[in-house]
């Protein structure tokens, strides 16, 4: 493959930029770009050319990514060539020149499976790569193998790949190795394992555990039982032998509770009550005698106390003359006071009096008194007369104010103009703005036409096999799809049929061809005879036979029949050979019966097969006949339109793009009239509006102006016309509302004038009551009515004394009379007293008798308690009496005294009884819950001696079973406990678990390192392989081109063998001097690395397709004469493939021209 | 109206396999997971209710000796005992190796049915009738079914049978028959056991293989569980499937075609992981991964294997935070180069894939290879030598997965150096 051009159309920092390398002979090219000019970015563009643009790239700085484009034209060696284009992508990167998605095995012809790795490193040698390969080659010591292979590799540092293998396997195991990760897994593994056996539990352990925890628990149970017997036992016998002492104590007791004899039993609290009832029989009896003493003496001290009735019956009077008493008293003391008052009060009346009307006499001083609410009036009308004054002023003064406003406006309103009306004109914008933006939608209208006209002319031009205008197209009468298909499969359906007799005859002519073939290898081993060769034979016999009877036995010879029967042999001879050979025949045909047979077969086959060829032959003929008849019909079809049609199939595709076109034609059409239409409605609108504005006095639009302009003046004018008339409006309301004002300050004035004219009338005739002259002045008539008030409240206090002065003569001449009356009544000894002292008297008297009757009433009081007391200490006495009868009759005795000692024999029985009563409860407590007789039958038959010794034995026995018992449930915990352990935990299985996770880890490992090994060992054998191959070719030509690049400095390349006895490459020298890679300079080893890159390249291309190379300014430490015979080596390589050199050197472009080679230089220039 | 769950396939305490351990690895949230996958069918069957719960064979690995799991499993039982639950279970080849199978007593509520003849037990006050054999001994290749009684009238008759049915892919042929054997009977309910995938042979009335509890291993992928049955009026009302497993077995190929580095390989794991995970339930995951696809990755991801094999498990670990084991990570990707162009060509990479591709057909020239492993075999435990889980390298298909991965490693890595032109 060579690369013929490659675009730059937008990738680094190219646009668009075309290095063209369609060479001719020589194919070497010289991309020359200085610093910064895109070397880089040119070389990344051929690689991503052919692989893909990475989705990491450097190369979108200036072009977006989905913008990144790479366009190139490619020859295969065999001739055909590609054109195509590289996008960034994921997917669907490589594009025809129609930009569509290609399979990216479109280029798999011409890149024959070289991928990106080997491309770059086969096909690419850079200046670093030149270096690296000569270190390569003085680390490997020059070794053969590595380095030839190495450099059919491209360059791979192949050492450097056999060292990784070896060391990561190395990692994962040695054998001798402790530390390596198989190693150290496969200890973890056994020890995973054992601990898994360790942990796990068989079933025997299980069940001896488990039996041995059974049987324990069974004997532990026995020995319970008899333990429970034992103790039972030792129980009666202690309960026994402690209830002996009390069987005895109880006996002695009943004894003596049998010598006392009958008794009976008193209750506990009998002494006591039999005390109480005695002592309170004695108290009872000294409380009535004491009782009786006192009443004797209150009765004595009742009768020396006598009451006067009179005096008693009278008491309320007296106590109501004592208080009139103080009274009295008082008010003859206050008398001489109130004369003094009434005396002053009078000088001050006649001196007022004088004040206000020094002409008047006393007795007219009652007509001055004015009732209080026309005092009220007068002084109420005096303080109105100042408001009303003030009110007429401000009246006034308002009028004056509006009439000055009125005159003011009206002046500013006769200056304004009328405005104007604008309503038309508002109308007209609407309906105008309604249309919204019209004259857009005209000029986008009109563009969409134009556009779509040149379209559809340069589709017409494309349409081919037809001429004329889009209308003439419309109108020509296409035949129908319909008919196009019919022809389309009726063209099928012959050419499937043709080929169908086709592929008959040709399968026929072949099977023919293989009968003939089968018949002339038949005939190879001799003519095979038929049954027409026996008949003719036999014939011929016949024959001889008849010329032979026609002599024999006629005599007859036939001499022409004879000659012409045999013309070299006597007739006898003839005959006899044409028997001969009739025999001969028949004996073939029955000895080759088989080839006789398959011959028979062949030419009966050959017959039939004759025959279906001349059949399918004819039909042939007929299919060809009737295609022709068909083609006619198909062109006849389209005549009429002046068309000569291709193929159905391009027909039907050639009507859909008429079809499109006939679309388009329609669609123009309707965008001409929607025109008309958008262009007559714009007219309208402008000639409104004109009209509007003329009749409004403004300028008429001129013809060039757009309607949306109009509009937007119209609309501004309506504002200005709209802003004076809000304006003059304003001004009308404002006059209006001043001659409002104005009314009503007038009206105001009126009232105030109307006001004070009344006031003055009322005034005159308040002030006519108090004497005063009409104009007095309301300060003056407050003063008058202010003294007059003054003048009626002392001559009102006077009339008030003298009621008082007369009252108290009047009390005091009843109060005598009445104490005259009461002395004569209850103490006439008192008449002649006055009345004061005789009240006093009487006062006394009475206290004193009220207080002997209160005495009186104290002492009754006294009498009657102690007879009640008397009373109630004999119902004690009696009751008591009545208690100790009873107490007698209980104790079983008749006198109160004998009750004492009954109570005693009756305390003595009880204690026996008591005593009794605690033993037998202590026996029942050791009666084992049997009665007490069967208790003491029990005791009875027992031997109270040995009873200890029997209790002793008991003890021991229990204390023996007891210890065997402990031990029991030692081994029940013991086994409980190691059951517990075996809990079915999962110790084991985790660890078997863990154990499989390392398993898993080794396989892993053991996998990798099996790969790795392998790889390894692989890799050795093969470059030991290749070296073994191409050893003899590769360092011969190796050696040539060292020999060229080096100049003659070396003369060829020699294997050999080093100390380790492998193989190795040395130069040789002109004077016959061989020199390891050690021995060689830094720049001859890049030579010796170059020449084998070169000469591993020559070999590659004798065997496969080639593909260009890429050197990229590997001549930089190259001195001239070396740089020039490399660009000889070079230029030689590009008779065999497409050689790319990058330089950034103009130096490089100057020697080659120089030395004239044949190379072509391109510029870089982004 | 009864329930009942049926269950098949315990193997208590069956380590899972191929988990290799790496660091964020959920080591301890698995560790059990058959003990508690069958903790689980346990809680099951006691919430549910369920009236009684069918074992189809193999409650043990046969060749595993720990008593404890026995113990444990009586313990699980006893937990039923006290739910009123009762338990039949017929013995699977797996339980007839068993060692721990002979010796254990179980609570009383376990019936265990006849390995001699078929045995029919009847529970009278559900109407229900449970027929079954179980394993004599390990390998049994008669048709069992064949003598089992036909259904008995009026009552729900349900057969238990451990059997590989016509036979199934890894598992052994045993006991087999047919469904149209097993539709001769008559029954109600066939409750299956032994093939480790859930397969219901037959919808009515239903034969089902309700596949083990709990996956061990790669090849056990998907919802792992038993079969939860209502019967209401001697007719089935539902079988559902419940799940049960602890953790999850799961095969995810990710593709990366087109992608350019192995950092996009590793975000192109993270969500396949991620997307895994929505779709667990919350369950433990145990993820194979197979990357494929032609990329530009490839040599990277060939050149630097282990590393990122490690990212990838990292990033898993951090995506699925610590819930997602991954057992394997195979990278099946590809360079645009085609291996079949290249092993045309006539130059050294076409030399060296020839040679290797040699290998896959000549024993003699690979075995001579392999002596020089010798040493390294002889290390490896028996159970990678031989066993289970061996890596057989006389295995055809083995040999040409490790052909495969040699050439793309060995491709990978001679063509991966310094590029000149970029």
């Amino acid at each position: 493959m060579r690369i013929l051009e490659i675009h730059l159309m937008a990738f680094g920092p190219f646009t668009g930029h075309v290095l063209d390398l369609s060479a001719s002979a020589n194919d070497m090219h010289i991309v020359y770009g200085p610093n910064e000019a895109g070397k880089s970015a040119a070389l990344r563009a051929l690689v991503a050319l052919l692989y893909g643009i990475p989705v990491r790239t450097a190369d979108n700085f200036l072009h977006d990514n989905q913008n990144l484009r790479i366009c190139a034209r490619i020859k295969h060696s065999e001739g055909d060539e590609l054109f195509f284009m590289r996008r960034k992508g994921r997917k669907d990167t490589l594009l025809d020149e129609s930009a569509k998605p290609i399979p990216e095995p479109s280029l798999d012809r011409y890149l024959q499976g070289v991928g990106e790795e080997f491309f770059t490193s086969m096909f690419g040698i850079g200046h670093e790569t030149l270096i690296r390969g000569g270190e390569q080659i003085l680390r490997g010591g020059g070794a053969i193998g590595e380095s030839l292979f190495a450099a059919g590799m491209g360059g791979t540092n192949v050492r450097d790949v056999i060292k990784g293998l070896d060391d990561e396997a190395g990692r994962l195991f040695l054998p001798k190795g402790k530390v390596q990760l198989i190693s150290s897994n496969l200890s973890a593994y056994r020890e995973a394992r054992q601990s898994s056996l360790r942990a796990s539990l068989s079933g025997r352990e299980w069940a001896e555990h488990d039996q041995a925890l059974k049987s324990a628990q069974l004997e532990k149970d026995r020995i319970e039982r008899e333990l429970r017997r034992l103790e039972s036992e030792r129980a009666r016998f202690q309960r026994l032998q402690k209830a002996l002492p009390g069987i005895a104590e109880r006996r002695e007791l009943l004894f003596k509770l049998e010598a006392l004899g009958p008794v009976r039993i008193l209750p506990p609290s009998f002494a006591k009550k039999r005390r109480e009832v005695l002592s309170s029989l004695d108290k009872a009896k000294e409380t009535e005698k004491n009782a009786a003493d006192a009443l004797a003496r209150i009765n004595a001290k009742i009768d020396t106390l006598v009451i006067p009735e009179g005096l008693i019956q009278q008491a309320e009077n007296i106590v109501q003359l004592v208080e009139r008493l103080g009274s009295h008293r008082k008010a003859f003391k206050d008398l001489p006071r109130l004369h003094g008052e009434k005396a002053q009060l009078e000088t001050d009346v006649h001196s007022i009096m004088r004040e206000l009307r020094p002409d008047g006499a006393m007795q007219d001083v009652e007509s001055l008194r004015l009732a209080a609410p026309r005092r009220a009036r007068i002084r109420e009308l005096g303080s109105c007369s100042q408001t009303l004054q003030d009110r007429l002023r401000r009246a006034t003064q308002e009028v004056k104010k509006c009439e000055a406003r009125l005159i003011a406006k009206k002046e500013a309103s006769a200056a304004m103009e009328i405005p104007r009306d604008a309503a038309e004109l508002r109308a007209a914008v609407s309906r105008a703005l309604q249309e919204g933006k019209i004259e857009e939608e005209l000029s986008a209208a009109l563009n969409e036409l134009e556009t779509g006209t040149r379209l559809a002319e340069v589709e017409l031009k494309k349409l081919g096999l037809w001429s004329g205008t889009l209308e003439e197209l419309e109108a020509i009468p296409l035949p129908s799809p319909e008919t196009i298909n019919r022809f389309d499969l009726a063209f099928n359906e012959m050419e499937r049929r043709l080929q169908g007799v086709l592929d008959r005859i040709n399968q026929y002519q072949t099977q023919r061809a293989d009968l003939e073939a089968k018949f002339s290898e038949l005939q190879l081993t001799g003519p095979v005879p038929t049954e027409q060769d026996l008949e003719n034979a036999r014939k011929r016999r016949e024959k001889g036979w008849r010329l032979i009877r026609l002599a024999w036995q006629e005599g007859a010879q036939d001499f022409r029949a004879i000659q012409a029967f045999d013309p070299d042999n006597p007739l006898a001879a003839a005959y006899e050979k044409s028997v001969a050979d009739a025999d001969q025949i028949a004996d073939r045909l029955r000895r080759e019966a088989d080839r006789v047979a398959q011959q028979a077969g062949l030419v009966s086959q050959l017959k039939r097969y004759a025959e279906e060829l001349q059949t399918f032959e004819g039909e042939e003929r007929s299919i060809r006949t009737k295609i022709d008849r068909l083609s006619r019909e198909w062109l006849d079809t389209w005549l009429p339109m002046g068309i000569r049609p291709l193929t159905p199939n391009e027909m039907r595709a050639w009507s859909a793009r008429q079809e499109r076109l006939v679309q388009q034609s329609t669609k123009l059409r309707e965008g001409r009239r929607r025109i008309g239409t958008l262009q007559n409605r714009v007219e309208q609108h402008r000639s409104a509006l004109a009209d509007c504005l003329k009749v409004l006095g403004e300028p008429t639009p001129a013809s060039e102006e757009a309607l949306e302009a109009i509009v937007s003046r119209s609309q501004s004018l309506i504002e200005s016309i709209d802003e004076s008339a809000r304006k003059y409006k304003l001004l009308q309301e404002t006059v209006q509302q001043i001659r409002e004002d104005l009314l009503a300050a007038r009206q105001n004035l009126e009232c105030s004038s109307t006001d004070l004219v009344r006031w003055q009338e009322q005034w005159t005739d308040a002030v006519k009551d108090l004497r005063l002259p009409a104009n007095a002045l309301p300060v003056e008539v407050n003063t008058v009515l202010d003294r007059l008030e003054e003048l009626f409240k002392r001559i009102d206090k006077i009339t008030v004394l003298d009621s008082r002065i007369s009252g108290i003569l009047r009390d005091g001449e009843e109060f005598e009379k009445d104490v005259a009356g009461m002395t004569g009544l209850v103490a006439p000894d008192l008449s002649g007293l006055p009345a004061e002292q005789a009240v006093a008297e009487l006062n006394k008297r009475l206290h004193d008798v009220r207080k002997d009757s209160a005495t009186l009433a104290e002492l009754m009081d006294q009498q009657k308690e102690r007879e009640e007391t008397i009373g109630k200490a004999r119902t004690v006495i009696q009751s008591s009496e009545l208690k100790l009868r009873e107490l007698c009759r209980e104790a079983n005795c008749f006198e109160f005294d004998e009750l004492e000692e009954m109570e005693e024999r009756s305390a003595k029985a009880q204690k026996i009884m008591d005593d009794l009563n605690r033993i037998e409860k202590q026996l029942l407590d050791h009666s084992g819950g049997a009665t007490l007789d069967a208790l003491i039958q029990e005791t009875g038959e027992v031997n109270a001696d040995v009873l200890p010794a029997q209790i002793a034995g008991l003890t021991h026995q229990i204390e023996e079973m007891e210890s065997g018992r402990a031990e029991l449930f030692e081994s029940i915990g013991t086994e409980k406990t190691r059951l517990a352990m075996m809990d079915g935990g999962a110790e084991a299985a985790e660890e078997a678990e863990k154990a499989q996770t390392v398993l898993a880890e080794i396989r892993e490992h053991a996998h990798r390192y099996i790969r790795l090994k392998l790889a390894s060992t692989i890799l050795n054998r093969e470059i030991e392989r290749y070296r073994s191959e191409n050893q003899d070719p590769l360092v011969k030509r190796s050696g040539e081109l060292f020999t060229q690049l080096t100049l003659g400095s070396f003369v060829r390349l020699q294997p050999d063998f080093n100390e380790t006895d492998e193989p190795v490459l040395l130069g040789v020298r002109a004077n016959g001097e061989r020199v390891g890679v050690q021995g060689m300079s830094d720049g001859t080893r890049d030579q010796l690395y170059l020449a084998l890159r070169l000469a591993s390249l020559e070999r590659y291309l004798e065997h496969n397709e080639p593909m260009p190379l890429i050197v990229d300014d590997i001549l930089i430490n190259f001195d001239d004469r070396r740089a020039e015979a490399t660009l000889r080596v070079l230029a030689d390589l590009s008779k065999r493939t497409q050689v790319i050199l990058f330089s950034h050197h103009v130096h490089l472009i100057e020697l080659a021209q120089a030395a004239a080679l044949p190379c072509r230089v391109l510029e870089l220039a982004p | 109206m009864f329930k009942f769950i049926h269950a098949a396939d315990i193997h208590l305490d069956s380590p899972l396999r191929g988990l290799a351990r790496y660091d964020g690895a959920p080591v301890e949230k698995i560790r059990g997971a058959t003990r508690q996958a069958f903790k689980n069918l346990v809680d099951l069957a006691v919430s549910e209710e369920v009236d009684f719960l069918l074992i189809a064979g193999d409650l043990y690995d046969g060749d595993w000796k720990d008593y404890n799991s026995g113990l444990f499993f009586a313990s699980e039982m006893t937990k039923l005992r006290e739910a009123g639950i009762r338990v039949f279970v017929v013995a699977g080849n797996h339980d007839a190796g068993s060692q721990i199978s002979r010796q254990l007593r179980m609570p009383d509520n376990v019936v265990r049915l006849s390995t001699k003849k078929p045995e029919t037990i009847v529970l009278d006050h559900l109407g229900v009738t449970i027929h079954g054999q179980g394993f004599a001994r390990a390998a049994i290749t008669e048709d069992l079914s064949s003598a089992y009684p036909n259904a008995v009238a009026g009552f729900f008759n349900i057969g238990m049978l451990h059997t590989s049915a016509t036979g199934r892919e890894g598992h052994e042929n045993y006991a087999p028959c047919t469904v149209e054997q097993l539709l001769s009977k008559g029954y109600d309910y066939w409750a299956l056991g032994h093939v480790h995938k859930r397969e219901v042979l037959c919808d009515n009335p239903p034969i089902v293989f309700p596949g083990n509890i709990q996956g061990r291993h790669i090849r056990e992928t998907g919802v792992k569980g038993c079969s939860l049955v209502i019967v209401d009026e001697g007719r089935i009302n539902l079988v559902e499937h419940r799940a049960l497993d602890v953790l999850r077995w799961s095969l995810q190929e990710v593709d990366v075609t087109g992608v350019d580095s192995a950092e996009e390989v590793v975000d192109a794991i993270c969500s396949a992981v991620k997307g895994q995970m929505d779709d667990s339930d919350g369950r433990l995951l145990a993820l194979r991964l197979r990357i494929f696809g032609l990329c530009r990755a490839h040599s990277e991801l060939m050149l630097h294997t282990h590393r990122w094999v490690n990212e990838m498990r990292m990033a898993a670990t951090d995506i699925s935070g610590g819930n997602a084991w991954i057992e394997k990570i195979q990278i099946q990707t590809q360079s645009r180069s085609s291996f079949d162009e290249m092993m045309r060509r006539d130059d050294a990479v076409g030399g060296l894939l020839r040679s290797i591709q040699r290998l896959g057909a000549d024993d003699a020239e690979f075995l001579s290879i392999l002596d020089e492993l010798q040493d390294f075999r002889r290390k490896l435990p028996p159970e990678i030598q031989y066993g289970d889980e061996v890596i057989d390298l006389q295995d055809p298909e083995l040999r040409r997965e490790i052909i495969e991965d040699v050439k793309q490693l060995l491709v990978a890595r001679l063509l991966a150096q310094h590029n000149p032109m970029r």
